[in-house]
């Protein structure tokens, strides 16, 4: 179920992952798991997509480089990226007020 | 359970698949997905083998934590795919940015005519014969509301190069109301990181194809006007011609300074 409503929540978790600084997708992915402690144990795969498709539309930028001797493509957040990170924060948090808000045990009438 | 052929290497294997698996995309991105999964795979089996795993084991959960080729495959070209809305949006940009800037032009054009009808005359607006003439009915209204004419001749004249004007000015209020629309929506999908016009290179040429050519044609009707029909109806294409032309020229410009910042040759796709 977790890894279901991850999808939806992807790219978001994505751009708040690569706030914190460069990355590449191995670093990515294990950050996402070790925050969430284990709950998003996602196909470690699904995240390239992702990230190739936030670079398509100008939310991240990459370069090669080598590290460990081992050639890798870092991200980074751009402008954009950091706007639309403030925009989906916001709109997630709508989203959760309102579920907790339907989720809420009611409150008893008063007669 | 390992699989212990002899130079096996799940990683390898994966990497394999994953090429053939990638034929349809391109070249370019193809590589940069190898290399990325290539050194992913490395990663995930030097934590492995941290762990304790054998070489082999490693190899072996690095690939079944990253996930099968076609998903991955499959993910990719989703991601490449373009979207209807992304489509629609852009096209709908264009067309009131262009649509709404021939329709400014009608509009100053409408000014344009006007005044040449006011100093030229009627008949250098329109042109129509003496044998011309409006329904009896049409005829009675416009003698009736209009008293400086006297004869169905002259109230088609005037009645039809009123349209004339009017018409352009219709035109010019429609074009200002599609670039309000234009301004309205590219700011707001600017704010959304949202593509609203097509590429330019192209809409700068189409642009520069309608709006010169119109501009050269009616140019054309109206000098043919004052030369064959000694002026009669030549106000059309001369009011008109005018402000295609400046947006013949606009975006020629534009058109000029695309070109020279393309490269020399096209590289080839990638």
């Amino acid at each position: 179920m977790a890894t279901d409503q991850v999808k939806g929540q992807l790219d978001l978790m994505l751009l708040r992952v690569l706030q914190d600084g460069p990355g590449h997708g191995y670093s990515v992915i294990t950050a996402l798991c070790q925050r969430s402690e284990g709950t998003f144990d996602l196909p470690e795969g699904t995240v390239y997509p992702a990230l190739h498709r936030l670079e398509e539309t100008g939310l991240l930028t990459s370069d090669w480089e080598a590290v460990n001797g081992r050639r890798r493509r870092l991200y980074r957040l751009t402008p954009a990226g950091a706007a639309a990170l403030v925009e989906g924060r916001t709109r997630w948090a709508h989203f959760v007020f309102a579920v907790e808000s339907v989720l809420a045990p009611m409150t008893p009438r008063l007669a | 359970m390992t699989d212990d052929r002899v130079g096996y290497s799940p990683i390898e294997e994966f990497l394999d698949q994953l090429l053939v698996a990638s034929v349809d995309a391109r070249p370019r991105a193809t590589r940069h997905l190898l290399a990325e999964t290539e050194a992913h795979l490395r990663d995930a089996a030097d934590a492995a083998m941290a762990a304790g795993a054998t070489s082999a084991e490693a190899e072996e959960t690095a690939v079944a934590r990253f996930g099968s080729v076609e998903a991955l495959v499959q993910a990719e070209a989703a991601g490449r795919a373009i979207p209807i809305a992304a489509l629609i949006r852009p096209a709908v940009g264009t067309t009131l940015l262009i649509g709404g800037l021939g329709g400014l032009a009608m509009g100053v054009s409408a000014l344009i005519t006007a005044v040449m009808g006011f100093f030229a005359g009627s008949t250098f607006i329109v042109n129509i014969s003496h044998h011309t003439y409006l329904a009896p009915t049409d005829c009675a209204r416009w003698l009736s509301q209009n008293h400086s004419t006297h004869s169905c001749y002259q109230a088609a004249l005037e009645d039809w190069s009123f349209e004339v004007v009017a018409y352009r000015a219709v035109l010019g209020v429609l074009g200002v109301m599609a670039l309000l629309a234009y301004s309205r929506l590219r700011r707001r999908w600017s704010a959304r990181q949202l593509t609203f016009n097509l590429p330019r290179s192209p809409v700068d040429a189409a642009a520069f194809l309608v709006f010169a050519g119109a501009g050269v044609w009616l140019a054309g009707l109206g000098i043919d006007a004052l030369i064959v029909s000694a002026g009669r109806g030549a106000g059309v294409g001369l009011g008109t011609a005018p402000a295609m032309l400046v947006l013949g020229v606009v975006f020629g410009r534009r058109l000029i300074s695309d070109l020279r910042g393309m490269p020399d040759r096209v590289p080839a796709r990638v």
